[in-house]
């Protein structure tokens, strides 16, 4: 609560704090007051909270201000969700360890945005080929009130796609294809 | 004489001898002048040659991701009067299943020498047969340092364990003499058709070099290897894809087929039977591809430009700052407001060719003259092909700034008072009570000369800060985006900061940002309009974190933002 009530006197003594010092670059002087030219940092305060004996006047309640919020640790103040995931195209085929397959060989890949209500937006994210392994790794960054992804995946005549939840989006997904592999040599 | 086939014929010559158990090297007088240098490395070879990994390597079934190298060494490549008549590298592997047929998923293993792949790109082999594979081995290779580093790259076309090659042995012959005789040039060729070839043209390719074609002035006669990838990622000997043996420099088009790679390879001889490097030439032909980049055109934002591809848009955003850094400001977060939208023009391999900015100057709210400009990390600006940029529709001069050397940084705004101050009603821009004048439209261009790794520069807006015109070194940054080699770190910890280097940066002690970045277009608050009082739902959107209020940006109270009542 101490900056709260340092902020307050701020206020109160500076008629706006951030608005900047002037400097030999600033603006001239105007014909409306500059509210943000305090030209000083402001000061050291260090409000006393003891009440002066006798009687106060009624005080205006403070008004709140982002000082006033207490700020969780480690908090970023992103509005996005931003990971490093690798996207990888799978065939039908099973491997020994009973993962399917990835489908070898470079495709043309899209991944578009879902917004809130799950509709494309216009302009995908990224189309690009994958690696000759049939993966991409990429790093999206997805607004907090998206849904998602679309990931669209061409391997030869065949579009292969799948939607992820923003939640999903992160360390390895997968984009089946209903494709067989040759057999190969196995374990 | 081609070079395979002559490749057969010296190897057949060879049959008498009887390898050795360890690395074999023996060098036969041919009684001509010449002498045949061969060595074989194998499983029982040791260091510096060989050393087996364990439960991989010569004579093991190995897999994706036990790939293995070894090294050949000819020493008397630190002779300057031994020249090369032909070089060859054979590698003998067991089951190697490249058939074509196998498409883009056949097992391809790719071999390097030196760190550069050789041609053919890959062992060429059938399902559970022995198959010899020989490529030419560049004269450069040998004559460098004497030193072949060889690697094995097994099953290039998966990362996880599908097809397994064994290795016999690998094969070096170097025919050679001993003379003051110089090799002749490496051919330049000219190709025809250039660049994207169609599949109705024929492949002609000329060596343009052919009337200075040798130093001593000798006779030189050419000989030309045709490789062809037909969809399995690498190109291999035209015969062995199915097509005709070709050894002349044309191939018809009644040899080709769209989505096709051709590359020819031309080594010049000599009359004395010395060789030259080899020189190469490519012909990608496009199936409904244009400039032959790999993305169809129907794909493809930029169908005719093989250095682009794809458009990619960030979202729009805004960047809200507070300028009095490192001491705290009013938090009414509009000293400079900036709308932006990203363009990363990707190449087809989805590496950033380019970036282009489209944005606005919203608001100026601070009395401070304050830059703006962007770092990118993962390049610098020896890396910078153009920049341009224009603010309000006029072209300023900008570069890339000095003193940065593991990064790019672009100062896009040098001075953003100076592109506000036209009114003589209002000392700010658009944060006033009746100050509402048209946003200041910034476009920014930045070509790259070579691609970046999207990976490595991250994604918009990248790393924006302003810092005060007058004093280069205050930087004020989006919470927890690193300072450039500019800022003062003297700064830091002082007045309201709490940065600490490597950890939590421009961010005070209580965790209160100097900067934001809102996901969409955004009405900042008004002069001195605390954001709180202007947006109330930040403060649950953040103690709560972001479990509520995730809109906090779309409920402003009315007549606390600019334009909101």
């Amino acid at each position: 609560m101490i900056s709260k009530y340092t902020c307050i006197a701020l206020c109160l003594l500076t008629m706006g704090c951030g608005g900047g010092s002037s400097d030999e670059t600033s603006t001239p002087a105007s014909t409306v007051p500059d509210q943000n030219s305090g030209t000083t940092p402001p000061p050291d305060i260090n409000p006393d909270p003891t009440p002066e004996p006798g009687p106060t006047p009624e005080p205006n309640p403070p008004e709140t201000n982002l000082d006033s919020v207490v700020v969780p640790e480690q908090f970023d103040w992103s509005m996005y969700k931003e990971d490093e995931v690798k996207i990888k195209t799978v065939s039908s085929t099973m491997r020994p360890d009973g993962e399917l397959a990835g489908l070898g060989g470079k495709h043309f890949m899209k991944i578009v945005a879902l917004d809130g209500e799950q509709k494309e937006l216009e302009n995908p994210l990224q189309r690009s080929l994958t690696s000759r392994t049939g993966e991409t790794r990429t790093k999206l960054k997805l607004p907090n009130e998206w849904y998602g992804i679309k990931v669209e995946v061409t391997v030869g005549s065949q579009v292969c796609s799948k939607v992820f939840s923003k939640e999903e989006v992160t360390g390895e997904i997968e984009v089946p294809c209903d494709i067989e592999m040759p057999a190969g040599d196995g374990e | 004489m081609n070079i395979k086939h002559s490749l057969s014929i010296a190897l057949l010559c060879q049959t008498s001898y009887v390898f050795a158990a360890a690395t074999e090297t023996n060098t036969v007088d041919n009684q001509d002048g010449t002498f045949t240098y061969i060595q074989r490395i194998n499983k029982d070879s040791t260091a510096p040659h060989y050393s087996a990994p364990s439960g991989y390597g010569f004579n093991f079934y190995s897999h994706y991701d036990q790939d293995y190298g070894w090294q050949h060494n000819f020493d008397e490549a630190s002779n300057p009067l031994v020249k090369i008549q032909s070089a060859t590298l054979l590698i003998r592997g067991y089951d190697i299943d490249s058939e074509a047929f196998h498409g883009t998923n056949g097992e391809y293993d790719g071999i390097s020498v030196d760190g550069t792949d050789l041609n053919p790109g890959l062992l060429q082999g059938t399902n559970g047969t022995w198959s010899e594979t020989t490529f030419d081995m560049p004269t450069s290779y040998i004559l460098d340092d004497g030193l072949m580093n060889v690697f094995l790259d097994i099953d290039m076309n998966h990362d996880y364990v599908w097809w397994k090659t064994t290795l016999d042995y690998s094969l070096l012959t170097i025919t050679y003499t001993i003379t003051q005789n110089d090799a002749p040039y490496t051919p330049t060729l000219s190709g025809s058709p250039q660049g994207c070839a169609n599949p109705t043209d024929d492949f002609t390719v000329n060596v343009t070099n052919s009337s200075d074609a040798d130093p001593d002035g000798d006779l030189v006669t050419y000989e030309y290897r045709w490789f062809v990838d037909i969809g399995q990622g690498e190109v291999v000997d035209d015969e062995v894809a199915g097509k005709t043996d070709h050894t002349g420099n044309t191939v018809l088009s009644s040899q080709v087929s769209a989505g096709e790679t051709w590359r020819v390879q031309v080594i010049a001889t000599d009359s004395n039977g010395l060789v030259s490097s080899p020189a190469f030439f490519t012909w990608e032909l496009g199936e409904n591809d244009s400039d032959c980049d790999g993305i169809s055109d129907v794909n493809d934002d930029y169908p005719n430009d093989d250095k682009r591809a794809s458009n990619n848009y960030s979202t729009q955003s805004t960047l809200a700052f507070e300028d009095l850094w490192p001491e705290k400001g009013d938090y009414d977060l509009n000293d400079l407001v900036i709308s932006n939208q990203f363009n990363l023009v990707k190449d087809a391999n989805g590496l950033v060719k380019q970036i282009d900015l489209t944005g606005s100057i919203q608001a100026r709210g601070g009395s401070l003259a304050s830059g703006f400009a962007i770092a990118f990390p993962g390049t610098t600006s020896a890396n910078v092909e153009s920049i341009s940029v224009e603010v309000n529709g006029q072209s300023e001069s900008v570069s890339a700034e000095t003193g940065h050397s593991s990064e790019l940084v672009v100062a896009v705004l040098k001075n953003t008072h100076s592109a506000t101050n036209d009114s003589q009603t209002y000392s700010f821009f658009n944060t006033q009570d009746g100050d509402d004048r048209a946003v200041i439209p910034v476009t920014m261009s930045l070509i790259f000369t070579d691609p970046v790794d999207p990976l490595l520069i991250g994604n918009a807006p990248f790393n924006p800060f302003i810092y005060r015109v007058s004093d280069r070194g205050r930087e004020v940054h989006l919470p927890n985006y690193a300072p450039t080699a500019l800022a003062n770190t003297g700064l830091f910890k002082t007045g309201a900061d709490n940065t600490e280097v490597g950890g939590e940066t421009y961010m005070t002690p209580a965790g209160h940002p100097w900067a934001l970045e809102i996901s969409t277009s955004w009405l900042h608050p008004m002069e001195s309009v605390d954001i709180i009082q202007a947006y109330p739902a930040i403060q649950d959107w953040a103690e709560s974190r972001k479990a509520r209020g995730t809109t906090w940006y779309s409920t402003p109270v009315a007549g606390k933002c600019w334009k909101c009542n």
